[in-house]
């Protein structure tokens, strides 16, 4: 593996919660460019490992490097300033917005507008605004939810508030996207949409990091599929290669008998 | 296109008409009233944009016009400053305050802030009235001299009333203004999710400061203008009722709604002044009307699904109706 190509690097990394230990000494890695699936049984501690990944919680112990640099302990605005966006298990929205305010709130590291500046124009003089609102329409665009931008983002149907939550996190052009259950709730259909959304972000810049407890997606579009399991790490490596792993099979189904 | 230009015409006419009132007005008393509700209009206005866009349910807003006003009057009959710089300064002086309010408060969640803020406001009260060398006690600090710009004095309710007029408008078009920016979007989407803010990259407890700083400083002027209209700092004029009352016109109007604001604050100052017997049953009639309103307009008379979209709806109703009985017309002939 090329160790230039590294933009995120997880050492070690533990997080307990009093007794509980969601995670123990996880180490991954991910190059830049590629898509990695993260599965696991329910509490394997996936979430949790996005959580520490983006600064929601603190490791117990362990380090992140993010592009080189060190994010351990950092805010999570300001790690999200640096280049990590993700997505929620349960759709987080801003609910009462439009959705093309949602998606300038997602804009909102990119967005320089100074408070005299404010005072002084109305919004619609603002050169930033107005160069803002355009992008935000044409990613919405790619994303097929132009039509909706005046809507309430509360009361989309569930499928497009999916969307336009990644779609949010898309246009902070970000480096590392983090999808947490993207296709959770979907008909094979939306999934099948799902996976060409997700191979179109990668094309398009970010890397992608995905959990997903629907083997069809992750195994179509993942490079590489990393396994946790009771908050370690226990199998990483090519779709084909953990779909035959052991420990993996065991994990999932249990032991065979003698 | 159409649109704006309609709107720009309408907002033009809504301010001839306000600018031409006195001329209508002959009352002294009305006008005196009308100047009340700009005042009070900025207040709800500041709440809006703490409780109505941020999401913070502040319960002591009363406190900070109190520090405006308290800092103003000390400022010019003590020390003799002129008004205008008194009037910034008490802007300056509760948005101070403010700002180390909210950077105490910047982690407390909702509930929690609610009662930071009522106790703050019971601790400034208690201020007003006990720190007697400075804020006068019970009897107040009297004779505060009308606003007076380099020479031109507000004394009358006529003058007053083009300088609150003028001040409602400034903070109007600055508040908006605030509300349509990146800053105002950010105060929203901690409103409505401050974890996916917080993963937008927002900063929230920045933001959650700067709300309410730059709340405070309006509420503080307010607070100013107020005290240099009566002539006279009240420490009852600043007590927790007060603080309720104030939120229940940025609530009544819609919380969110601008415009709503001052509706609420109109309805809330002007109909208790109708007759003497209404004033006194003032309570009561808010309180009837809160619940009357939870079940009717549960966003606020101009918040979502308030009295335009209702309106619609009902000329939605009565066009379906009109066709139906056309329908079973043609269907008998």
């Amino acid at each position: 593996m090329d160790g230039n190509n590294t933009l995120l690097k997880a050492e070690k990394v533990s997080r307990h919660f009093g007794g509980v230990r969601a995670l123990t000494g996880v180490d991954m890695h991910v190059s830049k460019g590629e898509i990695l699936g993260v599965i696991g049984p329910n509490g394997a501690g996936k979430s949790t490992f996005f959580n520490v990944l983006t600064g929601f919680y603190p490791p117990s112990q362990g380090e992140v490097y993010f592009g080189g640099k060190r994010i351990t302990g950092r805010p999570v605005h300001e790690i999200a300033e640096m280049g990590i966006t993700r997505t929620f298990q349960n759709i987080r929205l801003f609910d009462k917005m439009t959705v093309l305010q949602n998606m300038l709130v997602g804009m909102h590291t990119q967005l320089h507008t100074k408070f005299h500046q404010i005072l002084f124009n109305r919004s619609g003089n603002i050169p930033e605004e107005i160069n803002g609102q355009e992008r935000a329409e044409s990613v919405l665009d790619a994303f097929g939810l132009l039509d909706t931008a005046r809507q309430t983002a509360g009361n989309l149907p569930y499928g497009k508030k999916r969307r336009l939550e990644i779609a949010r996190a898309f246009i902070s052009n970000p480096s590392l996207i983090l999808l947490d259950e993207p296709s959770a709730g979907m008909n094979p259909y939306e999934t099948i949409e799902m996976m060409e959304f997700i191979k179109w972000i990668r094309d398009n810049g970010p890397t992608v990091i995905v959990i997903e407890h629907n083997m069809k997606l992750i195994m179509g579009i993942s490079d590489r599929v990393a396994v946790l399991n009771f908050g370690e790490k226990i199998a990483d490596g090519r779709p084909a290669e953990v779909r035959a792993n052991h420990e993996v099979i065991e994990a999932y189904l249990g032991k065979e008998d003698e | 296109m159409m649109d704006a230009m309609l709107k720009n015409k309408s907002r033009i006419l809504l301010l001839a008409f306000a600018l031409s009132l006195p001329m209508i007005i002959t009352d002294e008393y009305w006008i005196r009233i009308l100047n009340v509700f700009y005042t009070y209009a900025v207040v709800a206005l500041s709440i809006n944009l703490i409780v109505g866009f941020c999401g913070q349910l502040d319960m002591g807003r009363s406190a900070f016009m109190g520090l405006g006003a308290y800092c103003s009057a000390i400022l010019s009959v003590k020390l003799g400053v002129p008004f205008a710089l008194a009037f910034v300064l008490s802007g300056v002086f509760a948005g101070v305050t403010g700002a180390v309010l909210g950077f105490l408060c910047r982690k407390s969640t909702f509930d929690y802030l609610t009662l930071v803020t009522i106790g703050f406001n019971v601790i400034c009260q208690v201020l007003f009235l006990n720190w007697i060398p400075v804020t006068g006690g019970v009897m107040g600090i009297s004779r505060v001299p009308p606003p007076d710009f380099f020479g031109f004095t507000f004394d009358t309710n006529t003058r007053f009333y083009y300088l609150a007029l003028a001040f409602l408008v400034c903070s109007y078009a600055v508040i908006r203004r605030i509300t349509k920016s990146k800053m105002g979007r950010a105060f929203e989407a901690i409103r409505d999710d401050s974890v996916a803010a917080e993963y937008a990259g927002i900063n929230v407890q920045y933001y959650k400061i700067l709300n309410f700083t730059v709340g405070s400083v309006f509420t503080g002027l307010a607070g100013s203008l107020s005290v240099h209209y009566s002539q006279y700092a009240s420490p009852f004029n600043f007590t927790l009722d007060e603080s309720i009352y104030q939120l229940q016109m940025a609530i009544l109007g819609g919380l969110g709604s601008l415009p709503g604001s001052l509706v609420g604050t109109f309805i809330l100052v002007v109909f208790p002044e109708m007759s003497r017997a209404f004033y006194e049953y003032r309570l009561l009639f808010v309180g009837i009307l809160m619940v009357v309103m939870m079940l009717y307009f549960p966003n606020g008379l101009l918040g979502n699904a308030g009295v335009g979209e209702r309106l619609i709806g009902v000329r939605c109703r009565v066009a379906i109706r009109r066709q139906l009985k056309a329908g079973e017309r043609n269907g008998r002939q």
